[in-house]
């Protein structure tokens, strides 16, 4: 139960903010210095080794409307079970990108799994798989991709799991628009990883400001903002504000 | 109608999941509205728990934010987190004399002109999602009777999140059901952001704009802030036809 562990005292939010941190930290050490080209692979080893408790993880990109592509897997499990979600049209991670939600299937031989996904459940289960959780790489409104993680076993995961495993697939999504970029700076990366900050009510009002204010996509506008508190050495957080309360203008670059 | 009569209906409507236009985020408007209207308190206040550990803000009934930056001020010490965390309702008669224990929040409190705060968890059975908050501009205890019926409220809004979709659920679909309403408000505040922008408004004003647009075309606010994200509606549609002030 959630109320359990907190009712210790412990700050919820703290805590996510310094496991946040360790994350960062971990991916920022695992991909400094590395060519882009050898970003994915080098991401998804760090992810495994951040979410100790799967059995393996790929991360899909999706394209214009239902393409999808997988940008890098940690076994051929984890591939095949990305590619056979794409080529059924069905299953966990298609959802979850539609929903802009976490969807999992905690027990995918047992009945309920099997009438929500008739087809990747048997699929699944070929592949040895008992287990999906399927994470959106959620930005600016949209969901550019998943995250997803398989177990050989069923069952849920725990909140804390969980919470790690969210705060992971934040910062792969930071870490996918960093690559999308196709930045030819190898610190890209790295740099978009540190300015991570959670997602405030401030940061998507002004993302939708700067949209209209530059004739730019959400996701675009949302870079641009990350790029003024970067090069400003402040927070994202307080640009938003100032440019929600029109001190601020991304007119005047 | 008398009270009677219109809470009947208040719990008829929260629990109405299969209404062609039910919409999740309109259902946490409801819940504020309906507790705003039916309780003796002047503003309400939902926050959701996100799975990675904080508590956002759904819907509050002032849309000029003043509530949503009261419960933002907590940052993880407060009423309405004791609330959540230990799933119990959290009454604060007299915030004047509270100043030690939550300095900002009393502080913010007494210059945006409320005194007493009174917050029950919004759960589904035993399992926390968040909490409803309500907010008086006089000190004092609210009613046993309305803090019972605030729970009820609450816990109906809880029940119909659950049911809102036709698919099977089970205790991993709770997270599914949570993170969609927050990310659908994730969209909601880009598409204030963009009518605000193109109005040349505020970010309240623009709220109450996308709200009058979803309810005269029939449309749900959740899908008129996704199309507004998509550029499939503009902010100019939003605006067009709007009464005149």
């Amino acid at each position: 139960m959630a109320g359990d562990d907190l009712l210790g005292g412990s700050d919820p939010e703290h805590e996510a903010d310094v496991e946040r941190a360790r994350i960062a930290h971990a991916l920022i050490a695992d991909l400094r210095g590395l060519p882009p080209a050898e970003v994915p692979e080098a991401l998804c080893r760090s992810c495994l080794a951040l979410l100790p408790e799967v059995s393996g993880l790929s991360v899909s990109v999706l394209g214009d409307g239902s393409t999808g592509v997988v940008l890098c897997a940690s076994d051929d499990v984890a591939a095949r079970l990305a590619e056979i979600q794409f080529t059924l049209g069905e299953g966990p991670c298609r959802e979850a990108a539609r929903l802009h939600a976490p969807v999992f299937a905690t027990n995918l031989p047992r009945a309920a799994d099997r009438r929500r996904w008739p087809l990747f459940s048997i699929q699944a289960a070929k592949a040895g798989v008992e287990a999906v959780f399927s994470l959106p790489l959620a930005s600016a409104g949209s969901a550019l991709g998943t995250l997803d993680l398989y177990r050989a076993t069923p069952g849920s995961l725990s909140e804390d799991r969980l919470r790690t495993a969210m705060l992971v697939a934040d910062a792969v999504t930071l870490a996918v628009i960093a690559l999308e970029q196709a930045s030819p700076d190898p610190e890209g990366v790295v740099t978009w990883l540190a300015g991570a900050e959670s997602d405030r009510e401030e940061v998507h009002q002004a993302t939708g400001m700067i949209m209209m204010q530059l004739g730019v996509s959400a996701e675009e506008a949302l870079l641009r903002l990350r790029a003024r508190a970067f090069a400003q050495g402040r927070t994202a957080m307080e640009v938003a504000r100032a440019i929600v309360d029109r001190s601020m203008d991304l007119r005047d670059d | 109608m008398n009270r009677e009569r219109r809470l009947a209906q208040a719990f008829v409507v929260l629990a109405d999941t299969y209404a062609a236009e039910f919409d999740p985020l309109h259902l946490f408007r409801r819940l504020v509205h309906t507790c705003q209207d039916l309780l003796d308190v002047d503003e309400a206040g939902v926050m959701i728990a996100d799975a990675r550990g904080s508590l956002k803000t759904m819907a509050t009934t002032d849309e000029d934010d003043v509530f949503a930056e009261l419960l933002r001020l907590q940052n993880g010490h407060g009423p309405c987190v004791d609330c959540y965390r230990a799933v119990e309702p959290v009454s604060v008669p007299d915030m004047a004399t509270e100043h030690e224990r939550w300095p900002k929040l009393a502080t913010a409190m007494a210059e945006a002109g409320y005194e007493s705060l009174q917050a029950v968890p919004v759960r589904l059975h035993e399992r926390p999602l968040g909490v409803l908050t309500l907010l008086r501009r006089r000190p004092g205890r609210l009613a046993e009777d309305d803090v019972h019926l605030a729970q009820a409220l609450a816990d109906s809004a809880a029940l119909a999140l659950m049911h809102w979709s036709i698919e099977p659920t089970d205790g991993d679909d709770v997270v599914t059901r949570v993170q969609g309403v927050i990310a659908a408000k994730a969209a909601l505040e880009i598409a204030k952001g963009m009518v605000a922008q193109y109005a040349q408004t505020s970010i309240g004003e623009a709220a109450r704009l996308l709200s009058a647009y979803a309810s005269r075309n029939r449309i749900r606010l959740t899908e008129t802030a996704h199309a507004l994200v998509a550029r499939s509606v503009t902010p100019a549609d939003v605006i067009a036809g709007q009464p005149r002030g």
